[in-house]
């Protein structure tokens, strides 16, 4: 079972209200009725429908000026117009305002059905779209900034995954962003419109995450003064992401074994099993089969997990996804701090460039909020970044032992034959991180790129 | 201006769609179908009442308005004459002719409804 679809119909007979909602709700769908436009944007203002079933004659309002309403809101809900045989150009003109369909009366519980249906694959589809519109923009992915060929089968995986109900293992070294993948997991899916819910097994202590996780009755254990849903019954309809998910101990994994197999859930002190509609997603940091062989991960519980593995590349391995990631996060926190940040100076861009990121995202987040709060901008230059940041700047980056003297030795070389000597040099020095290479040499790394390729298509690389 | 009770249910085989009635039928089921039937039926009488009131007021914009619902209200119910009359009547308000072909419409497509709920809703 997938999220319940929501319906707002608008109609001020109340007769036709009431078959409109028997024509819908045996199809899944959780129909509120509005008589009015008035009690409709009242509606509004706390339901967020999938769909809006609308009818153009409103008592007190067109149904075209709530529909303009709603977009002035950026709402994000379809609309199927209902009209009567003989107003069919006006509803011809919602659609040039933005109605999804209209359907004429008298019209058949089918046909309601599937035109709502419809609507509602629309805005799926939408939803995806924007996504993938994202990265095309500003180099954003439901969410996730960066474009560098080391993400792009992490987005294919996501793209392809997102529709399904698998169960995905996210793994990557600590701050590179597993729950924004998640939930990029959860934007792109059917389940969008369900809840999103974390629970870090890492952070709880062990004796009260199976609580946490599963929920509890009042009086179940010392200190549970009151019944507690748990996060599993609270993603019911939507997403539960298990971040840390190695970090759980053997007895919990039993009984998340048991949750996966069933799909119920047991509230700790509780005899009744509560079904629980929910897809998986979990993440860690560690090996997991590495944990599997040293028997802290149960293994028939990791191929329950990990029916699609995903593995997020570190940030030293996304190249100039380190300058679109600090930029985005620049104007957020700049943003946030109320200070007039407006980028990087080059110098900034190569020290943030040359430096490896072991903290990964979560670091470079750290390091540009010290920036913001500590300066006054409007640019950030390399003198505002921590000590460790400009360490790695060109002048750090060392050279393997000996080359140079062996160079010389050789005497003089064709200049191209230098430049590949150096570039090579170089690449060496860094780990083999082109954009690190590439400010420690002071060029850009499209520059690298280039004459890698040219060496390659020569036959000589 | 002429009253519904003036026209009594003639000719009520003309009146009511057939298949969009089975139809409804099918999708509310019997009992549902029963009640929102009867609702409406009571709703177009009184949005009939409420647009010969306005007409006799000069109140073209209230004639449109209870035109428009009538024709809702009935065509959902499968009266198709008398939504095309109250489409008639919506673009006209100010014509008494449409009106008044209006009024025999909807008194005819009442009366014939009424008599299939009477008879069960099963006709």
């Amino acid at each position: 079972m997938s999220h319940r679809p929501s319906v707002l119909v608008v109609e001020d007979i109340p007769t036709l209200a009431e078959t409109f909602r028997a024509f819908l709700e045996p199809a899944g769908m959780t129909v509120t009725v509005a008589l009015s436009g008035g009690e409709a944007r009242a509606r509004l203002e706390t339901l967020l429908p999938d769909v809006l079933v609308l009818d153009l004659h409103l008592p007190d309002m067109t149904g075209i000026d709530l529909m303009r309403w709603v977009r002035e809101r950026g709402l994000p809900c379809e609309t199927v117009i209902i009209t009567a045989r003989g107003s069919v150009q006006a509803a011809v003109d919602s659609m040039r305002e933005g109605a999804f369909d209209f359907i004429v009366k008298p019209f058949s519980a089918d046909r309601l059905r599937i035109t709502v249906k419809n609507a509602l694959e629309r805005k799926r589809l939408a939803g995806t779209l924007a996504a993938l519109q994202e990265v095309n923009g500003d180099g954003a992915f439901a969410g996730m900034v960066g474009r560098s060929a080391a993400m792009e089968p992490v987005y294919r995986i996501l793209q392809n995954v997102a529709p399904s109900t698998a169960t995905v293992f996210i793994r990557g070294e600590s701050g590179t962003g597993k729950e924004l993948c998640a939930d990029a997991l959860h934007r792109l899916s059917g389940r969008a419109d369900g809840p999103f819910i974390a629970i870090n097994c890492a952070a709880i202590p062990r004796d009260l995450l199976e609580s946490e996780v599963f929920g509890h009755v009042k009086g179940a254990f010392t200190g549970a003064s009151a019944d507690r849903k748990g996060a599993a019954l609270s993603a019911h309809g939507g997403t539960l992401f298990l971040d840390e998910v190695c970090e759980m101990d053997l007895g919990l994994q039993a009984k998340m074994l048991r949750f996966l197999q069933t799909r119920t859930v047991q509230r700790v002190g509780e005899d009744r099993a509560r079904p629980c509609d929910v897809r998986i997603v979990c993440a860690s940091n560690r090996d997991p089969e590495a944990e599997v062989r040293a028997g802290r991960l149960r293994e028939d519980l990791f191929y329950r997990l990990n029916v699609v593995a995903l593995a997020l590349p570190p940030l030293r391995e996304r190249n100039d996804d380190v300058l679109l990631i600090a930029r985005h996060v620049l104007a957020t926190v700049s943003a946030e701090e109320g200070r007039l940040f407006a980028g990087f100076t080059p110098d900034a861009e190569r020290a943030l460039l040359a430096y490896g990121w072991p903290g990964n995202i979560r670091e470079l987040q750290n390091v540009i909020r010290s920036v913001v709060v500590l300066n006054t901008g409007p640019q950030v230059t390399a003198d505002m970044l921590p000590p460790e940041v400009l360490a790695a700047e060109p002048a750090g980056v060392g050279l393997p032992s000996g080359a140079l003297p062996r160079a010389l030795a050789e005497g003089i070389r064709p200049l191209d034959d230098v430049i590949r000597w150096t570039i090579e040099a170089a690449v060496v020095a860094c780990g083999g991180n082109i954009p690190r290479a590439a400010a420690a040499l002071g060029v850009a790394p499209s520059t690298i790129y280039r004459r890698l390729q040219g060496w390659r298509d020569e036959g000589r690389g | 201006m002429v009253l519904p009770s003036l026209f009594p249910a003639r000719d009520a085989s003309d009146s009511l769609d057939e298949t969009v009635l089975a139809e409804l039928r099918t999708d509310l089921g019997t009992e549902l179908f029963v009640q929102l039937a009867g609702q409406a039926l009571t709703a177009a009488t009184e949005e009939l009442q409420r647009l010969l009131a306005a007409a006799q007021e000069g109140n073209h914009a209230a004639v449109a308005s209870a035109a428009h619902r009538l024709a809702g209200v009935l065509g959902q119910f499968g009266a198709i004459a008398a939504q095309d009359a109250a489409g008639a009547v919506e673009a006209r308000p100010e014509d008494p002719a449409a009106r008044d072909a209006l009024a025999a419409v909807v008194t005819r497509a009442c009366a014939a409804l009424g008599d299939r709920l009477a008879s069960g809703a099963n006709g």
